[in-house]
Formats: C-alpha cells, structure tokens, sequence
C-alpha cells in the first residue's frame, strides 16, 4: 500500500572483487533471470492486449457486418486468469503486492527487517503450495475442455502454473535477499529487474 | 472456533506484512486440506473467481487511466481549468477539484490521480502564494472523486460480487460525486479566506477558448463511456474497451502516444491488475471457507440482532468501513465485507446501490488517514514532504466527504434517483 519507510539497500554490485568464476555465475543467473522474468511480462503484456483486442471485437462485431466470434469471451476470460497468475511472481521481485506495511514503521530496522524476511518466507510456503495445488488441477482437469473454444483445461491452469513456480522461486530467493539486504523499493512496474 | 482461528491467523498474517493475497490464500488452503478436500478444489475456486466476466472491466478501466495519463490530459483539462477560475479568489484550488473532477471521467483510481495530478497542479499554486499544505490537502482529497465518479474500479468490484448492475452502480454514484465536489469547493473557499498573499491570473475569452478547444475531444470520453453503457450499446465491460480505444486514438493524434509504448502500456495495466485480481479471487477461496463455517450468517444474526433500522445499519457500516479503510486497501475489504453485508442489508430493505456508494465513499476516506492511507504515501513521494504534512493538508478536506455518507445515508435518493430516472 505504502512505499517502503527505511529505504533499501542495493545488493552490493562486486562482481569485480569477485572471483572469475563465481562472476561468470552470478553474470548467468542474472541473465537467466532477466530472461524469465521478460518471458512473463510478455505474457502479461500479450494478456492485456488481448482481452483489449477481443472486448473491442466483441463490442464492434454487434454493429458491423463481421462474423460473431463466441469463443472472444472465453478466450479474455482465461486471458485475464493468465494475466493474474503470470503476473503474481513478478510481483513479488517488484514489492509490487498490496501489503499492509504498519511493520515498516517500526523504529527498529532489525526488527522490520526479521518481519520482513519472514513474511517473504511465508509468501514462498503459501505460493509453494498453490503451485502444487495447481499442478494437481492440470493433471484432474487434462480431460476437460473449454465449452467455446475447446481449448483443454489444462493449459488454461498449466500458464496460472507458470506465475505460481515463479512466485515461489522468487520469493525464496527474496527471502534470502530481504534477510541480507532489506525489502526492495516498489519499483516502476514495467521495468525489469534483476532478483 | 475454526472461524475464529482462520480469521485471527489472516489477521496475524497481514499484521507480520504478509501481502493481502497471500495472508487469505494461505489460511484458505489449509482449512479446505484438513477438511480432506481435494488438492485442486482450492485452485479452481481462485481461478475461476478471476475469470469472471464482469471483473473484464477492470483490467479495461485500468487501461483507459494508464492511457490518459501518458496522452497528457491532466495537463490539458489544468490549462483549461485554469483560464477559467485563474481570476477567481482561491482559483487554483477549485481548478484542483475541477481537473480532478474531469479527469475522473476517465479514470478510476485515486493513487493514478494524485500521482499524475499533484506534479501538474501543486507547483503552480507554490508559485502563486498558495501554502504546501493546502496544496497537498486540495490536490489529495480530490483524489477521491476518480473512485467514485464514472468509470469506477471499486465500483465495477462491488457490482462483480453484489450481482448488482455496474450501469446502475455507475449512475448511482454520479450525484454523490457532484456532492463531493461541491463540498470540497466549499472547503476551499473557506481556507484560501486566510490566505491573503495569494497571486490571482489574468482571465480572457480568448485563452478560454483555446484551452478549451484542447479539452473539447478528451472530454468526449465519458460521453463514449457512459453513454455507452446508459444508452445501452455495451455492456461496461466493453465500454471500458471502447473508452480505452478512443483514449487511444486521441493519444495518437495528439502525437503523445507511438506504437512502441503500448508494450509498456499494456504492462503497467497488467501488473496493477494484477495486483487487484489476486486479491480478488484469494477472497473467493476464503469467501468459501467462510460460506462452510457459516460465519455471514451467524454475522447476520449478530447485527439483526443490534436493529433492525436500515438507517442504523448504513451509520454502522459507515463507521466499520472509515475504521478499516485507515488499516486496509479498499479492494481485500470490499471483496471480504460485501457478501457479509449484502444478505443483512436485503433484509433490512436497504437498496444495494445505496450500501455500494456509502462503503466505496467510506472506504476511499481510508486513503487519506494514516497509517497506511495510500494517497498520502503518494503525495508525500512526489512532493517530497513528510507524510504528518500531507494528512494535516487534507484533514479539513475529510469533514465534507462524511458529510456526502451522511448525506446519503439519510436521504438515500441522492444515489437512488439517477438509476431511477435512466431506468436502470
């Protein structure tokens, strides 16, 4: 809800001071990450354009003489699932989540940062098992399709699966993050961060 | 007692600033395992609550606002707005509440407003003698119009899980609004009464005239909009799209908007819809653990019990929504507190458009008091103030916003009236 009251510390960048191959890894996960994370922000980004894309057909095709497409509800319906869930682990790099942050101002920064990390661990256990849930949901689920489209449930589940993996994987690493170097800023929301 | 452990558990939850999705999503998914529930019951009720058509809105609405605000319409309705009152005593804070008023047209989030609106508008009134506070105070509390006035993002969650008519919502809140603006007009004229160093602007036809060709086409936006959906060519959904499309087009023409910022665009209205979605459907899934515990009805019994007034009932709501909006985001509290609400207010016979209009208003009172009163963050973030600053600037704003509650409250055909008229 709240910008963040003790402003952050950035994670030192001493990736000179470190050793050669201790740079070249850290160099490789932040590509892996920065990779991951624009592979989710174009999956949102495709989300939003396409529930844009099929409400507006859907509004002209009422009064223009086009050919009714009745899957273009469905389809921004599953849209805005993918959007929500895709969205979620980025999010969760970005502080980006409504929290109530009344901890924040506390005068003890040890303390708000204990609460912190904690409750970063908490988000990794909670998103952990929504992705077990989930995945437990596109192994039930393979056998229905959607009523329109036809398009199988499981794939509807197995895109939200993708934001739930991530969202654990990325709340993990925040966790060890925050307990190392405080909660980060909530950034602009379209820039891509490294976690 | 399992009902009193889940909600002290959430409650422990958002206190330790685990995020609001998270703190219903855990508790949700725990209680449904030890029930001996399947696995994936938990994921389908959460996905399918996001998928609901009537929510398409919001992402839509969102949208529209983001695209608002990067085809630079704030600044056109404050040249407009400004060559008009400029001359008046205090004109630069009825130009506030005025640009905050035209731009809710198309905008329907506070924090977008006050972020976009207080770098156009504070500056100007520093320069001509105004004080911070009051600067901070006109700029926040005018805020709040943009979640009450047409198209709103609270108003489009409450019909979602009231199973109201989003049109009717839409045109009950169009009065209280005008109420709200006026009430804040009156606090303004009252204060810059004390400011006797303010600078005034030289008023002509001609500067009119030209600011107001520049706002003529933006302003056609809620004409689309709501028009739209009053008049029956679309749903609000799709004029959400509609609206956002048009908004569009103006972006282009005005040359403020290229093709290579729509990815940006796109994903800044998908993380902030993000960020409300989840939220959302976390509440469906405790929405259902709660539904199993029977706890509306046992809340139900609870508050008959107190009075059986629907006047009491709504001065109750009033005060439970300004004490929870001070904690919490208006969205998890909407999404919890409405099917609670809604069955007692049914059997009070008080109308749901009412309970809407009163809870978001109420709730949107919560964005200005500490300790976690959003618009504040933001404004003492772009001011670079402190944050005592900006809610001792908005504190005399509040008073004529419970007013507009009580108001309705007492005489609910002040949100009635409209649907009625429209038919709606």
């Amino acid at each position: 809800m709240s910008p963040a009251e003790n402003p952050p510390e950035n994670p030192p960048e001493n990736l000179a001071e470190s050793p050669p191959g201790e740079r070249g890894t850290r160099r490789g996960i932040g590509s892996l990450v920065r990779l991951l994370t624009a592979v989710e922000l174009g999956i949102t980004c495709l989300a939003a354009a396409m529930i844009f894309g099929l409400i507006l057909f859907q509004a002209a095709q009422r009064y223009l003489p086009v050919p009714s497409i009745v899957w273009a509800g469905e389809l921004s319906q599953f849209a805005l699932i993918w959007l929500t869930f895709v969205a979620a682990g980025v999010l969760v790099t970005r502080n980006g989540h409504i929290a109530i942050e009344l901890i924040d101002t506390l005068p003890s920064p040890v303390v708000v940062r204990v609460v912190q990390t904690f409750a970063m661990a908490l988000v990794a256990l909670i998103a952990g098992a929504f992705a077990w849930a989930c995945w437990e949901l596109v192994y039930s689920a393979g056998f229905l399709t959607s009523p329109a489209l036809g398009l199988p449930m499981s794939w509807v589940y197995g895109i939200a699966l993708i934001g739930l993996v991530s969202a654990t994987i990325r709340a993990a690493v925040g966790t060890v993050r925050v307990a190392r170097f405080g909660m980060p800023a909530t950034g602009d929301a379209t820039e891509v961060e490294v976690p | 007692m399992t009902s009193l452990l889940l909600v002290v558990t959430i409650m422990a939850l958002l206190t330790l600033r685990v995020p609001v999705a998270f703190a219903f999503l855990g508790p949700g998914l725990g209680y449904l395992l030890l029930e001996g529930q399947s696995l994936g019951l938990p994921m389908r009720l959460v996905a399918d609550a996001t998928g609901n058509f009537v929510l398409l809105a919001v992402p839509l609405f969102i949208l529209l606002g983001v695209v608002a605000n990067h085809a630079g319409i704030a600044d056109r309705l404050f040249d407009f707005a400004l060559a008009l009152f400029g001359r008046v005593r205090g004109g630069l804070g009825y130009v506030s509440v005025g640009v905050s008023l035209g731009f809710s047209w198309m905008s329907g989030s506070a924090v977008a407003d006050a972020a976009a609106l207080s770098k156009v508008e504070i500056p100007p009134m520093l320069r001509a003698g105004y004080s911070r506070r009051f600067g901070l105070g006109v700029v926040g509390a005018s805020a709040l119009i943009a979640p009450v006035m047409p198209p709103s993002i609270p108003a489009v969650i409450f019909a979602g899980i009231a199973a109201v008519s989003t049109g009717a919502l839409f045109a009950a809140s169009v009065v209280p609004a005008l109420l709200m603006v006026l009430g804040l007009c009156v606090v303004v004229f009252l204060l810059v009464r004390r400011q006797p160093d303010i600078r005034h602007i030289g008023f002509s036809w001609a500067r009119v005239a030209e600011t107001g060709k520049r706002v003529v086409l933006p302003l056609g936006a809620p004409v689309v909009i709501l028009g739209g959906i009053l008049g029956g060519l679309f749903t609000p959904t799709e004029a959400a799209a509609v609206g956002a499309a048009y908004m569009m087009a103006l972006g282009f023409g005005y040359r403020k908007l290229k093709v290579r910022d729509l990815p940006k665009i796109f994903v800044e209205t998908a993380l902030s819809t993000a960020s409300i979605m989840l939220i959302v459907s976390s509440a469906a899934l405790l929405g259902y653990v709660l539904a199993l515990e029977r706890v509306p009805q046992a809340l139900s019994q609870l508050v008959l019990g107190i009075t059986d007034d629907g006047t009491v009932f709504l001065l109750l709501v009033l005060l439970l929504m300004l004490v929870l909006g001070t904690v919490g985001d208006a969205t998890p509290i909407l999404v919890l507190v409405v099917p609670i609400l809604m069955p007692i207010a049914l059997a009070l016979g008080v109308d749901p458009l009412v309970l809407g209009v009163v809870m978001i208003i109420s709730l949107m009172i919560g964005l200005l008091s500490p300790p976690v009163g959003t618009v504040l963050f933001v404004l003492s973030s772009t001011q670079r103030v402190p944050v005592g600053e900006v809610f001792w600037g908005v504190l005399p704003f509040i008073v004529p916003l419970i007013l507009v509650c009580l108001l309705i409250i007492f005489f609910p055909g002040i949100a009635t009236w409209l649907p009625a008229q429209l038919g709606l």
